[in-house]
């Protein structure tokens, strides 16, 4: 397997991964962030007033 | 195949030394990603 190598440049292949996985980690964390569902900055949910959150999300009318 | 193609001019033990330190980076990127997915799954589950 590390004969592998010796056909791809090792340097381009590591910039390669980089830059896929930044693309693709943007490109995720923005699909999400454009949904209703799965949007983590306006769902009312902030971490250290978990009962607060519970109480408006139930006055909202919100499921979850 | 690969005996008769040497693209990059690596020796073979070049090429192993990099294959040494590739792999364990490569699968502790691939825990890292799992365990952040596990947490995060934790807090916002979306499945």
């Amino acid at each position: 397997m590390y004969k592998l190598w010796q056909i791809l440049d090792p340097r381009g292949f590591l910039i390669l991964i980089a830059v896929f996985n930044v693309a693709l980690g943007l490109m995720i964390h923005i699909l999400l962030l454009s949904t209703n569902d799965l949007n983590w900055w306006e769902d009312g949910r902030p971490t250290p007033f978990v009962d607060a959150a519970k109480y408006q999300r139930a006055q909202a009318g919100l499921p979850y | 195949m690969a005996e008769k193609y040497n693209l990059t001019g690596m020796s073979d033990e070049e090429a192993k030394e990099f294959h040494s330190i590739f792999m364990p980076s490569m699968y502790g990127w691939f825990t890292l990603v799992v365990g952040a997915h596990i947490l995060t799954h934790l807090r916002f589950p979306w499945i």
